[in-house]
């Protein structure tokens, strides 16, 4: 056997869902090319040779596994243990990790979600699974300066319609199906009585000030407003999508999104026209 | 080829010492080896303390997904995000494993034994060559610890690594915990293993504990370095010199206090033997 068509027999084995020693009948009977097993492996007995081969098929499924239940540890504390490790026996089958770090193997979970039988017991399971995964997303993405409210200071009357922001890379927006903020924080806090989230639209930006990660619900217009500034759009192009939601009241509005976004560190630089 | 630097002794960068590291900084070691990968994001918390690591001692990077035997050639994304860290860590070597980990593109991030066979090694030494090449610095293999043995080996583990070392031109980050579960696995001398490997081409040791699980032994990196990984690497400092160990602690790891001290003892083991 060369070493590709070894390769590929092995790894079908440590990867299937069901121990190895389980398999073999089935692999006998079908003329499988792993089976019989010594005769690529060296053991005693084809016994022998399934458990070796079952000591990869456990590290490759519960490596993954423990990095899912970091990953979505809320999700996991809703769902259960029991109900999580089948979650990932499927999810693994389907998504198996296609990036050399495996800090990107839960990447496909909250879609996947979407699909499973967990979403009838857990209607918000999904919208919570997308939460966890994005605050991840921010946990280790760019770092860049923060711009102050200071960097205002300069700004005339005609600069102000020109300015772009950069917000900061680590700066996600969110829109889920479900209202999940109040059941992530009890989730985060381990209280005892986990509150049902609404199935309602709702909107959340996610952030990092310094190493930690935030997250607040945003009504549509800030939402929409941050959606632009992230594109790169003039001040004076957001100020009139804004129109729509806020009317009049725009100019006020926008200034106090402005001084939040600073204050809360979302900012990077404030780019203002020479 | 391979040329050893005399960097003395360090421990792995774990998660669970970041806190402790951007608290009181780094004290007790010489230098530390990280994980390539887990840089491979380019900011955060990750980087802040790798930063302060880097700015206090020598930094070294262990991969653990190159692939070097897997069936595809070393993607180049992967390669391309090597050399960004290379770029910004500046570390005094680069390793990974005598090893592959997955097909068609798909990782098991694990390390999967090949078959001692010379086309294995044809494959392996075409790998290495294609990484030191784009990294433009000559790397180091570990040997891993192996479950299963191929009915296809032409040659024992020792004589594949090292004939892969001498026509690749890299060197050897010499687990000897691993040789040692690996030699209790297929019944061969962990001491024979260890003295046929040319003493130039030793470049790291690594150390670490392993659990017995009854038919056959599994490197856990758990708990203290086990007696017989300590006289394993006695014998291979008495016999080459100085070689900058690691002491990897990464189930149940403790305070970084306790596995400073664990890799102290290295230094002091090699300290005795030299005076010896």
């Amino acid at each position: 056997m060369k070493l590709p068509e070894m390769q590929e027999c092995f790894w079908r084995l440590i990867t299937a869902p069901e121990p190895v020693a389980k398999m073999l009948p089935e692999l006998a009977a079908r003329g499988d090319s792993t089976s019989p097993l010594r005769a690529w492996i060296a053991a005693d007995s084809e016994a022998a040779a399934a458990l070796r081969l079952d000591v990869y098929a456990n590290m490759y499924f519960f490596r993954l596994l423990d990095v899912l239940r970091g990953d979505y540890s809320n999700t996991l504390k809703l769902v259960g243990d029991d109900a999580f490790h089948n979650l990932a026996t499927g999810y693994v089958l389907a998504h198996p990790s296609d990036n050399p770090s495996l800090r990107w193997i839960g990447l496909h979970l909250p879609e996947f979600l979407e699909q499973s039988e967990l979403r009838h017991r857990f209607p918000a399971v999904a919208s919570l699974a997308r939460l966890e995964w994005v605050r991840g997303e921010a946990f280790d993405a760019e770092d860049a300066p923060v711009a102050s409210a200071s960097s205002l200071a300069t700004a005339t009357p005609e600069s102000w319609s020109a300015m772009r922001l950069r917000m900061q890379p680590a700066l996600r927006l969110l829109e889920l199906d479900h209202r999940v903020l109040a059941m992530w924080l009890a989730l985060e806090r381990n209280e005892a009585e986990i509150p049902a989230a609404p199935a309602e639209v709702s909107r959340v930006v996610i952030w990092r000030r310094g190493f930690r990660v935030y997250h607040r619900a945003v009504g549509e217009p800030e939402y929409e407003c941050l959606r632009m500034a992230i594109s790169g759009a003039t001040f004076a192009a957001t100020c009139e999508a804004l129109w729509i939601h806020v009317g009049e009241e725009t100019p006020a509005v926008a200034v106090g999104y402005l001084r939040t976004w600073l204050d809360q560190e979302m900012v990077a630089s404030v780019n203002l026209p020479p | 080829m391979w040329q050893r630097q005399d960097l003395g002794h360090g421990i792995g960068l774990r998660l669970a010492h970041y806190q402790h590291i951007l608290e009181h900084g780094v004290s007790g070691v010489d230098w530390f080896e990280v994980i390539s990968e887990n840089f491979f994001e380019p900011g955060g918390r990750p980087w802040a303390v790798l930063d302060r690591v880097r700015a206090a001692v020598p930094v070294v990077m262990h991969g653990v997904s190159m692939g070097l035997g897997s069936p595809e050639p070393v993607p180049d994304p992967y390669l391309d995000s090597l050399c960004r860290v290379i770029e910004r860590v500046e570390p005094a070597w680069v390793s990974d494993h005598l090893c592959w980990g997955g097909v068609g593109g798909l990782y098991s991030h694990d390390l999967l034994p090949l078959p001692q066979t010379r086309e294995a090694v044809d494959h392996v030494v075409r790998q290495i060559d294609r990484v030191q090449e784009r990294t433009g610095r000559a790397m180091l293999i570990e040997n891993v610890s192996s479950y299963v043995a191929f009915a296809a080996s032409e040659m024992t583990e020792w004589e594949f690594l090292v004939e892969i070392v001498r026509r690749s031109g890299c060197g050897i980050l010499l687990d000897v915990n691993n040789v040692y579960v690996s030699a209790r696995n297929h019944g061969f001398s962990a001491e024979k293993y260890l003295d046929a490997i040319p003493a130039e081409c030793i470049g790291q040791i690594h150390l670490a504990g392993h659990t017995d699980r009854g038919s056959y032994l599994f490197d856990s990196h758990v708990g203290p370095v086990p007696d017989p990984v300590w006289q394993l690497y006695g014998r291979v400092v008495r016999r080459v010199g100085r070689v900058p160990s690691l002491v990897e602690w990464d189930e149940g790891t403790p305070e970084y206090e306790v596995v400073v001290a664990e890799s102290r003892k290295a230094a002091e083991l090699e300290r005795e033997l030299e005076a010896a």
